[in-house]
């Protein structure tokens, strides 16, 4: 380049000075400053490759609690954990399609499964993709919430609940049972998560196993007909309690428990879907079938199947239960009224519910 | 000899990016949709609930923009004024800092100022207007300072200078005008935060449900079809009249001239869109504890996703002058102004900016989860490609808006005393424009920062993007939280800010 180039057109330059040649440096020393940056980026990041010892936890607890609970198995144990947690649009039922994908492609990414609820769970084993483990941690845990063919384990419950605005809305304008939501009067003012989506998605299959089809979709259509609200998420349906746009919101125990404890005039009412009690969505872990690191994924499972985590569960913001019985009265945290549902005849319905919720509610 | 090999290695860089950011997926989407030969789980009709939420993000991405655009031209007739972004560097670093800030954030701010009962709509609108005005101030702004007075000069003889601003300045920077625009549309369109946080549903958020929740191909591409030609449709607009309009006048050093009412306008702008929400969120929940234990829990992935949103401006860049110096026609003869448009990989590349950030998580996700690929597939460069893939497009308008001045009297004259159009660009169009490209770089990092449904389906275990923590907290009722991570950002965003304007200002 002849120096007389720089000279001769840059427009900020009023002499052969040193400006030029300062510009040229300033010029420089930006690009390989970013080049620099950007090799250093990648060395930091990327460099560190997947070592003995790792473990990849697919996880779609709570953030703040699973990182609580997998930063206390790292501290125990050395092994580095790497977590992808769900995102709110996708739920549970984004990491589901994820673990689907990357086994279809031949290898899986993820070594465990810690799912917030236990439908798709139940769908990926009869996929094929989890992988048979009977940890000696989950002896103690009822039979009901364990595969009979040791494909995944549900420690910890939610249950499905309304939430309401206690001083907007007395006790005694509250309905009773699920299906009043979808009278007129309640429909118009209830907020409802898309139930495509994460455990509205379970609950809405379960009123298909326990109700049957009919009886199911017309409560879906009710509830379209009354002016019933859809929103993103369950978190949506409280905020929308809180600001005043619904009164009641179809969610998760959880979620009312973290609002009030952010502040929020929100309670939460049990309501009955049949037999006196509500939906209780457990918690679910599973090994991924052909995960690169098995032996990790173990003892990965052993603790999160372990009474310790579940006390971490129920301790948490959470406010999980156990479905130990003896944990329970240890922390004095009362069972639930429950409707008693089959887990995988809920699983077997899921895809009539989702069609259903295409045709009448989301259409 | 150093400058023409860095030049080089741009080109070679920007084209290894343009291949893996938008060629490959292209390919291994539409195979994917081949192979598969099926249609969607919920049909080829389009229902009425989509075509409903389609108009509301076609209608309230329209109007946020026009606010936006409005709100931003005192700010951009100060950056312009200036002439050098450095001679306003706290305002420019302000700008940077709302800009970083997740615009939900604001979102959340502002429904504890507003009453109770505020309508969705309209405070949706506010908030996307009040976080994304700096881009047009940018964009705008970087314009103006790089664009001759002549006409304004003359005008502001019989008018006052804002006035002659807009009826003689602002006609002239029609393409930057309408750059601005597309780019705040295609942005409101695509988001599902700013609209979630405001307890509204969108498209948006429909097609990333969609897209999450279904492993074939088909169930993403066709229902991403409706917005995509949208999106299109306004580019070609778009498009149509940049074409139309005249290439900008040159530069002629005009004098700046200092404004205190103006300055005093653009900072009451910023503190209406950034400190007065965040205030009152600060004020309300965060504690220096909380801003500690922010730091404490989510250093690392603070510090990923800055460095990765940083990359992706940079590799956007990039991309964008490796496609347009690329082309056969920056070898031959200058074209004329934006005639170069047309030109395939630049197409190409536009084409991909209309698309819905779920179809490009989706691509990128076809095209690189296979076992050969674990490599890209693991790790942060996947996310870097997603956010290039889907903020692209701005680093290629930027170069070509960059690259349109080598058509001017000073190339020319560098021609006749033998330089080469690489030397002409490292010595010549860069220095003169600089404030242009680093406004792209800052513009494509600060929404590669915020961004929540590209990068949805690609997340790694490496680092979680801050932007899923953010909104993680919002969904968990964790204000406390979000507001010290959100001031964490700010404080991450206003350090380089100022000192990049410094550097700037000692270098003038």
């Amino acid at each position: 380049m002849p120096p007389r180039l720089l000279v001769a057109v840059h427009p900020r330059t009023p002499s052969p000075s040193p400006l030029p040649r300062r510009g040229r440096g300033f010029f420089g020393r930006t690009l390989r400053t970013l080049i620099g940056g950007w090799l250093a980026l990648a060395v930091g990041i990327a460099g560190p490759q997947r070592v003995s010892g790792q473990v990849v936890v697919y996880c779609s607890v709570d953030e703040n609690v699973g990182r609580q609970v997998l930063d206390a198995y790292k501290a125990r144990t050395g092994v580095e954990v790497s977590a992808i947690y769900d995102s709110e649009a996708g739920k549970t039922t984004g990491l589901v399609q994820r673990i689907i994908r990357e086994s279809q492609a031949g290898r899986p990414r993820a070594d465990v499964f810690w799912s917030g609820e236990l439908f798709n769970t139940i769908l990926l084993a009869r996929m094929g993709l989890l992988e048979a483990y009977e940890s000696p941690q989950a002896a103690d845990i009822p039979a009901r919430f364990r595969d009979r063919e040791h494909r995944w384990t549900a420690p910890a419950v939610r249950a499905r609940v309304i939430a309401f605005d206690p001083h907007q809305t007395p006790d005694a304008q509250l309905p009773k049972r699920w299906e009043e939501l979808a009278a007129g009067e309640f429909a118009k003012r209830s907020a409802i998560a898309n139930p495509l989506f994460g455990t509205t998605r379970g609950h809405v299959a379960a009123m298909f196993a326990l109700w049957g089809p009919q009886r199911a979709r017309s409560f879906l259509t009710r509830l379209r007909d009354g002016g019933a609200q859809v929103v993103d998420g369950n978190s949506a349906t409280v905020r929308a309690v809180m600001a005043g746009r619904a009164a009641f919101a179809f969610t998760d125990t959880d979620d009312v428990f973290e609002a009030k404890r952010g502040g929020a005039s929100v309670d939460l009412r049990y309501l009955d879907m049949g037999g006196g009690g509500t939906l209780l969505v457990p918690c679910s872990v599973a090994i991924i079938h052909g995960g690169p690191s098995v032996a990790a994924s173990r003892s990965l499972v052993d603790f999160l199947v372990s009474p310790e985590v579940e006390r971490m569960l129920a301790q948490s913001e959470a406010r999980f239960i156990p479905v130990r019985e003896a944990l329970r009265r240890e922390l004095n945290i009362a069972w639930p009224p429950e409707t008693i549902v089959d887990y995988t005849a809920v699983a077997d319905a899921m895809d009539e519910a989702d069609t259903a919720v295409r045709e009448i509610l989301i259409r | 000899m150093i400058r023409r090999a860095l030049t080089s290695a741009l080109l070679l860089t920007g084209s290894a990016v343009f291949v893996l950011a938008f060629v490959w997926p292209t390919i291994a989407l539409i195979a994917g949709c081949l192979a598969q030969g099926q249609t969607p789980e919920g049909g080829f009709a389009i229902s009425a609930r989509q075509w409903g939420l389609l108009w509301r993000s076609g209608w309230l991405s329209a109007v946020a923009t026009v606010v936006c655009v409005m709100v931003s031209l005192p700010g951009a007739y100060l950056i312009g004024q200036a002439r050098r972004i450095a001679h306003q560097p706290v305002i420019a670093a302000c700008q940077f800092a709302v800009l970083l800030c997740p615009p939900m954030v604001y979102a959340f701010g502002w429904d504890r100022i507003l009453p109770k009962g505020f309508d969705p709509d309209l405070r949706c609108i506010g908030v996307w207007a009040l976080w994304a005005w700096p881009i047009p101030v940018m964009v705008i702004g970087a314009a103006w300072s790089g664009s001759g007075r002549r006409a304004y000069e003359a005008a502001s003889l019989v008018a006052s200078r804002g006035s002659a601003f807009i009826h003689a300045a602002l006609p002239t920077l029609f393409p930057h005008v309408a750059l601005s625009a597309l780019i705040l549309f295609v942005i409101f369109f695509g988001d599902y935060g700013v609209p979630s946080s405001c307890g509204l549903t969108v498209y948006a958020t429909e097609l990333l449900g969609w897209a999450s929740s279904s492993a074939r191909t088909i169930d993403v591409v066709w229902p991403a079809t409706a917005p995509t030609a949208v999106t299109l449709l306004v580019l070609l607009t778009i498009v149509h009249f940049w074409r139309r309009c005249a290439a900008d006048e040159p530069g002629d050093g005009a004098a700046f001239t200092k404004s205190p009412l103006l300055r005093l306008t653009v900072l009451t702008f910023l503190m209406v869109s950034g400190p007065l929400p965040m205030g009152m969120l600060v004020a309300r929940f965060a504690s220096f504890k909380t801003i500690i234990e922010a730091f404490r829990t989510y250093a690392f992935d603070l510090g990923c996703s800055l460095g990765v949103a940083m990359v992706s401006g940079v590799a956007a860049l990039a991309m964008g002058f490796g496609v347009v110096m690329g082309t056969n026609r920056w070898h031959g003869p200058p074209a004329c102004g934006t005639g170069i448009l047309p030109v395939v990989p630049q197409a190409w590349a536009m084409v991909f900016g209309a698309l819905p950030g779920a179809l490009i998580g989706e691509a990128l996700v076809t095209a690189y989860n296979r076992p050969s690929l674990g490599w890209l597939y693991d790790h942060w460069p996947i996310v870097a490609l997603a956010y290039v893939a889907r903020f692209g497009w701005i680093g290629l308008l930027v170069a070509l808006l960059v690259l349109r001045h080598r058509v001017g009297d000073l190339s020319a004259q560098a021609r006749t005393d033998g330089a080469t159009e690489s030397g002409i660009f490292s010595h010549l169009l860069i220095p003169m424009n600089w404030a242009l490209p680093a406004a792209g770089v800052a513009v494509v990092a600060a929404l590669s920062l915020a961004d929540l449904s590209a990068s949805a389906l690609v997340r790694v275990p490496t680092y979680n993007p801050i932007a899923y923590t953010v909104m993680d907290k919002f969904h968990r009722f964790e204000d406390g939280m979000m507001v010290a991570l959100s001031l964490w950002l700010v404080g991450a965003a206003i350090l380089p800010a100022l000192f990049l304007a410094w550097a700037l200002r000692r270098r003038a």
